[in-house]
Order: C-alpha cells, then structure tokens, then sequence
C-alpha cells in the first residue's frame, strides 16, 4: 500500500529526515516514534502532501506522491496541527462537508464526532484550540481513507474517547485501512509495528504481537 | 464539488455583512430622493433623479462589492487553503471556483436588494424599463469583476484587512481605466465581466500549482 524510498527532506538547510525506506502493506499500521525534531512530523507530513520530498520516492496506492498529488490525497486523510478555521460553521456541518467532499455517507460525520466526544452542533469557533484538535482527528475519520496519518491523535481526547478512537481504529485496520500513528506514548501496542526515528532516520524498527488477540483497549492506549 | 459549493454558499450566507451590505445600499438609495425630492441634487442640472440615483448605484457598487466580497468568502489563504485541499482532497482549484462563485452570487444578491428603489426611482424619472432593465444587468456583470479581485487579493495577502484594501483599490482603479477607454460605464462593465474571466481562469489554472504543497517556513 505505501512504499517510501531513499525518503529525504531538507529544510533550509537542516535535514530532517535522510533516506528513510519503509513499506507497509495494506491495513497495515505503524506507529512512529522518536524525540521532538527528529523527523516524525515531517514524515507524517510528507505521506499527507503537504510538503514535497527533497529527494526519494513514496508510492501510495500504486502512485507517486509526488507527480500525483491529487490523487494520492484521495486515498489518504490526515490528522495533525494544521488549523481549521470556523468561518462560521458548526462542528456536524463541517464534519459533514468533508464526508461529502471525500464521496462518504453524511451519517460518517456523526460517527466520527461521537468517537472523539464532540458536540455536533456547536459552532466552531466556540471550540478551545485543543478541542480543535479532535476535531481535525473526527474530520480524518468521517473522510473514510484508506489510509489514515494520525499525528498525536490522542493528545486531546480523554480516556473514554481513546478507548473509542483505538476500538475504531483496531476495526478499521481490519477492514483494511492502512494507518500510521505519529505519537511517543499511548501507541505501543495499538499498532502491528513500531519505528523509531533519530536524526531522520530510522534507528529501529519492531514488530508488535497482532491486534486482533484481544489486547484490552485501556492497555492497547495506554491510559 | 457539491459538497464544496454547499459549504462555500453556508459560509457566504452566513456572513452578516451580506446583510448588512444589501440593507446599506437599499436604504442610501432609498433615502436619495427623501434628501433631495424628485428633482435629485440641485446642481446636477438636466439630469434626472433616476440618472442621479443610478450614478449613487455605482459608487455604493465599486466602494461596497469589495468589502462584502472580503468579509463573506471563506477564510483560507496559503497553508489553510493547502490544508484544506489535503483534508477534503479537493484541488484548490476547486475550492476556489466555488469560492469564485458564492462571493459573485453574494455580491449578485446585494445589486439586486437595491432593485426595488431602482424600479421607483425609473416609475418616479418616467425612464423607459428597458433603460432600467440594461443598468441593472450592467450592475451585476460588475459582480464577477468586484468577486474576481477580491479573492485575488484574498488569497495573495495574508492580512484580511490588506487584502480587503488592496481589493477596493484595485476596483476603483480598473473600473476607472474601463470607464475611461468605454463609451458608456454599462460597456465598462461588460468588458471588466470579460476580463474578470479571464483573471479568475488564470487563478484557478495557477492554483494548484501554487497551493499544492504548504510553505516551508509552515511545514
């Protein structure tokens, strides 16, 4: 499903991540860690594209991220710190525009507000910045992607909606999502391989007992 | 894309400044012959109330299509707009062809509130109603014009309040050079229309080469 090779990316000089190789096959998950600017951001951000390699290639679904930007978006929905700005809208309508946008049911919308714990009808811009940040995790779940880049997806989400945020995710992977998770706590254990990043590369790489044996939900997130 | 016009016409819709622009401009033009009768302004002499009144149209036009465009569109610019295309896997093209097009119905809406004073000041003034009818139609082909600009300089400022400066500068410049090389201001419009296709093809054509990945002082 994904296939990265010789993945480089420098900015402005500093090299944040230098020739990473990795493949992960369909519904497969990895979870990525690592200390803060060691490259996990923009890796996460590179399989988005949102920003473009300096070197190296990522083939998704069987096309270039590079030469097929648009395309490769169509299979991938991505949860991270970018902003989402109200322009006047309620959370189930905006919930509902990316459900729509992305040729999914609108009833994805409510599902994937319940499972981060959002009232659907508050506007908003009544939202706290980290209340946002669910926000953009639900629009990645309604978006209903193949694969699924979760950047700290659980930072703003309390125990309870965790445990609902993992068990989706655990269904979606059988299902055949593909899903990598940005994150250095809660993830160990929720997805089948981990990876860990130093100076932008890849210093580690471990495979995970399978999901599917019923690890309790509260282990599998940690909380 | 329906799913992008829908939110586009929410966000426009929900703007109280496209209101708050149509009920200015419907009721300046209503109070211009409380202020000055019939007659129109004294030193406007041989001119009609509804040729006065037609010139008012024009100047709340130019100074007010602008503003309502700047503050109806939905906000994303640069990054935002990246982010966007990202989440929803629209190209920005399209988002900005829908954006194109509410800010245009936005501002087809704020002309056409006014009609009513338009029609009886052109009952009052005895002026044929295909004169009337021809203004009109000139008034609106100034939409795609006044939209146009505004979401140009929306999308190139970072700074709403630049871009809205920006945009109602731009506005009176190029209706002024329209106005000076047409014979009639209805010929201007017509031809700003032709232009402004032309302006908002380039932009939607560029669009998704400018937007497709975010700055990389942001990434």
């Amino acid at each position: 499903m994904i296939a990265i090779s010789g993945l480089t990316k420098t900015f402005e000089h500093r090299t944040t991540l230098a020739g990473v190789d990795l493949s992960i096959d369909r519904g497969g998950s990895v979870a990525v860690s690592g200390a803060d600017r060691e490259g996990r951001a923009t890796l996460m951000q590179l399989l988005a594209t949102l920003v473009r390699p300096t070197s190296g290639t990522i083939v998704i679904g069987g096309l270039d991220a590079v030469t097929d930007v648009y395309r490769v978006r169509r299979l991938v929905a991505y949860a991270g710190p970018t902003r989402i700005l109200p322009n006047r809208l309620r959370v189930d309508e905006y919930l509902r525009f990316v459900a729509g946008a992305r040729h999914q049911p609108s009833a994805a919308a409510g599902i994937a507000a319940d499972l981060v714990g959002l009232n659907r009808d508050v506007p908003i811009e009544a939202l706290a910045d980290e209340t946002r940040g669910r926000l953009m995790l639900a629009a990645a779940i309604a978006a209903g992607a193949g694969v699924l880049l979760l950047d700290h997806p659980f930072d703003n989400l309390d125990a309870a909606a965790r445990d609902r945020v993992c068990e989706w995710l655990v269904a979606a992977r059988q299902n055949g999502t593909t899903i990598i998770v940005s994150d250095n706590e809660h993830v160990a254990g929720l997805c089948d391989r981990n990876v860990v990043l130093r100076d932008g590369c890849i210093v580690e790489s471990s495979a995970n007992a399978p999901l599917d044996q019923a690890v309790p939900r509260r282990e599998l997130v940690g909380a | 894309m329906r799913a992008v016009m829908l939110r586009e016409a929410l966000v426009t819709a929900r703007q109280p400044a496209l209101v708050g622009a149509a009920i200015l401009s419907a009721t300046l033009l209503a109070l211009f012959p409380v202020a000055w009768g019939v007659r129109g302004i004294p030193t406007f002499g041989g001119i009609s109330l509804y040729d006065q009144q037609f010139r008012l149209e024009w100047i709340l036009a130019l100074v007010l299509m602008p503003w309502t465009a700047a503050r109806v569109i939905a906000t994303e610019r640069g990054d935002d707009l990246v982010g966007l295309s990202a989440l929803t896997a629209i190209q920005p093209s399209r988002l900005l062809l829908a954006r194109l097009a509410a800010a245009t119905i936005a501002l087809v809406a704020t002309v056409a509130g006014a009609l009513p004073v338009a029609i009886s000041a052109q009952q009052m003034s005895a002026v044929l109603a295909s004169r009337l009818v021809a203004d009109q139609l000139a008034l609106l082909a100034f939409a795609p014009p006044a939209a146009t600009i505004t979401v140009w300089w929306m999308q190139m400022t970072t700074d709403r309040l630049l871009g809205w400066l920006g945009a109602a500068a731009t506005t009176l410049v190029v209706a002024a050079l329209a106005r000076l090389s047409a014979a009639t201001m209805n010929q201007a419009a017509v031809a700003l229309m032709m232009l402004s296709i032309v302006a908002a093809a380039i932009l939607i054509a560029r669009a998704d080469v400018w937007w497709r990945y975010l700055s990389e002082r942001r990434a």
